[in-house]
């Protein structure tokens, strides 16, 4: 998978999804972390995340068929 | 199962796909979708093409990342006193938010602590040596000698003293001075 497509993804989620995403896959900080830096409680951080993953694969998946 | 029957894969089975391909899964849940994947080819399909996300975002290189993200995200803004904190609460979540790591770790501090009273026995055992065991037998030997000879001199005092001075003779002398009181009555 290229890459710049998977960042190109990444920038079309919504602003929400996208931080919680990028704290937790790519910067490696845990949910609580990301929970007091965002100040959003802990369920939402895991939803958002889950929500950001699936997205992620629409938006590649979308990609796909487009080319 | 809805992803057995119809071919269909239900919202939970789905995030528990995305958990495993992403690398943040349970044991069981890890469980459960390798024994579906292996089922049904649409949950491999699944399973295949998130972790083929997933490794290319985990490849991505920090310095990529959005600028604003990598701010918002910045250490900067959790301080060292909430990091220990976090560091403890991690520590705790660890052991014992899952119970098979909890179950473990309990098996392994009861093998420790056997471990340590068996070697403990085992080093008290031979730490004495043959000659500290015969000074502690003589010295066992004398307290009983000692405890042997008290008993002796009580028992003769007990016989020769109090039996025949202070009890056999008085009632002796008693019987007779009844009898002589008896003869003269005669």
């Amino acid at each position: 998978m290229l890459t710049s497509k998977v960042k190109e993804a990444i920038k079309e989620l919504p602003e929400n999804l996208r931080s919680v995403f990028v704290m937790y896959e790519m910067q490696g900080m845990k949910y609580k972390e990301i929970s007091k830096t965002l100040d959003l409680p802990l369920g939402t951080v895991k939803v958002n995340l889950l929500r950001a993953r699936k997205k992620l694969q629409e938006g590649l998946r979308h990609y796909e068929t487009q080319e | 199962m809805k992803h057995k029957n119809n071919n269909i894969v239900d919202e939970e089975m789905m995030n528990k796909i995305i958990s495993v391909a992403y690398g943040d899964a349970s044991l069981k849940d890890r469980y459960v979708v390798y024994k579906a994947s292996r089922q049904s080819v649409e949950i491999k399909a699944l399973l295949d093409e998130y972790r083929s996300t997933a490794r290319s975002v985990h490849a991505l290189p920090m310095e990529e990342c959005s600028e604003e993200i990598a701010e918002s995200a910045s250490n900067k803004f959790i301080p060292n006193e909430k990091r220990n904190a976090y560091f403890l609460f991690d520590v705790y979540s660890t052991f014992f938010s899952r119970p098979v790591l909890s179950a473990v770790a309990a098996t392994m501090i009861v093998v420790a602590m056997l471990t340590s009273i068996l070697f403990y026995e085992r080093n008290n055992q031979s730490t004495y040596s043959m000659e500290e065991i015969e000074r502690a037998n003589d010295q066992v030997k004398y307290a009983l000698a000692i405890v042997k000879d008290a008993f002796k001199k009580s028992n003769n005092i007990l016989t020769e003293d109090i039996l025949t001075e202070k009890i056999a003779k008085p009632i002796g002398e008693g019987i007779n001075y009844v009898n002589t009181l008896l003869q003269e009555e005669k």
